[in-house]
């Protein structure tokens, strides 16, 4: 399945600032464990929940909280701009 | 090679320097040279093993965190750039046990068999030669494939490094070439450097170390650059230590290749001071692999988390 989701690409782009090359497969594989879907079917809606769950490993990666608030405050964001309502 | 297989080959090249270290004479120039009995001589060599024999699995423990990271990512576009890096790591770590060795036996077959000395020094150098130049290519393929990855960068280090360079080779083909002991042995020192004319000694020996030192100060200058133009606080954060651990190691690499063309200078320094200055070296070697381990163990927990 190809992973061409506007949200995907957003996510990754976001993500990408902190982890680098590692990101897409940093978000492929919490997409895959956390949600048990595959990457290329994430929606709008899986946006809050998945939030967390990086929120969750990233905070394993380092203690600065600082990163960890800044990556999740911007991934709130893109799940409130996406959300429709 | 598995890193199991590595692991034993390390072990099997440790048992035979300590072997080589417990059974094999003093050598008289030793015993002159620092004033010091063939008993002392022994204790020092046994005293001297244990570090160098730490330092060669520290080495050891560096590549396996590399090549299991290479291996993490070998999907990835960054996978092979990882991949040769880890083998210029492998080679690099090989070479402090199988220099130790090959240097050893070399002094052995030139203390107990004279005819054979040439052969011995002439094999000894190629070995040192050929292994250096192979690991700091193999960093350099790898950090090539790495810089690739990276945003556009303009190079304004590249001039610094160039000068680093010229100055350094400058300053390596001047001491060889004015080294008198390096085809023959003179009055200070039993046993000449090389063993070779000039002729030979250019193209084999000095060209090849210098492609070397090229190949090690851009292997350097692309990992840190790679290191501060890549994207990712985190992912950056981690390859810093892996980035400086590189560019240690590859420096004190680069010195102890200085150190043997030196010799010339050295003859009039302390034996207690030569050694000071190599084991030194090798501690720098060792700090390298260190910072490296933990870079690349860093790199690894991302790709867990």
């Amino acid at each position: 399945m190809v992973k061409n989701g506007v949200i995907y690409d957003q996510l990754i782009d976001i993500t990408e600032d902190y982890l680098g090359p590692a990101a897409e497969r940093f978000i492929d594989r919490q997409i895959e464990s956390h949600l048990d879907k595959h990457p290329g079917k994430l929606t709008r809606e899986d946006l809050k929940k998945l939030t967390e769950w990086i929120r969750l490993s990233v905070a394993i990666l380092t203690d600065d909280e600082k990163i960890i608030d800044g990556l999740t405050l911007k991934l709130r964001e893109l799940s409130v701009n996406n959300s429709g309502g | 090679m598995g890193q199991k297989r590595v692991f034993w080959l390390f072990v099997v090249l440790a048992l035979v320097y300590i072997l080589l270290n417990v059974f094999r004479p003093p050598e008289a120039s030793s015993l002159s040279r620092g004033q010091i009995t063939p008993d002392q001589v022994r204790l020092l060599r046994l005293t001297l093993t244990i570090p160098i024999i730490a330092i060669m699995f520290i080495g050891f423990y560096g590549f396996s965190k590399v090549k299991s990271y290479a291996e993490a990512v070998a999907e990835s576009s960054e996978g092979p750039a990882f991949n040769k890096i880890a083998q210029g790591l492998l080679i690099l770590a090989l070479w402090i046990p199988i220099t130790a060795i090959v240097r050893n036996t070399a002094s052995y077959i030139a203390y107990s068999n004279p005819n054979y000395t040439e052969a011995a020094i002439i094999i000894r150098n190629y070995i040192n030669v050929a292994m250096v130049l192979l690991s700091l290519y193999l960093l350099y393929q790898g950090s090539k494939l790495l810089i690739r990855r990276a945003k556009k960068v303009s190079l304004p280090s590249r001039g610094v490094f160039n000068a680093i360079f010229f100055i350094l080779s400058v300053f390596f083909v001047y001491f060889t070439l004015a080294n008198p002991n390096r085809q023959f042995p003179s009055k200070a020192n039993s046993v000449a450097a090389y063993y070779l004319p000039d002729w030979l000694l250019i193209p084999t020996i000095i060209v090849p170390y210098l492609a070397a030192l090229y190949f090690g100060l851009q292997a350097v200058q692309n990992i840190l650059l790679y290191r501060y133009k890549v994207k990712g606080i985190l992912y950056r954060q981690a390859l810093a230590r892996l980035a400086n651990g590189m560019g240690v190691a590859v420096l004190a690499l680069i010195a102890v290749g200085f150190l043997s063309a030196f010799t010339n200078f050295f003859n009039n320094v302390n034996l207690k001071v030569l050694l000071l200055i190599y084991y030194g070296l090798l501690i720098f070697v060792a700090i390298g692999y260190v910072l490296i381990a933990l870079g690349a163990k860093k790199l690894h927990r991302i790709e867990e988390a």
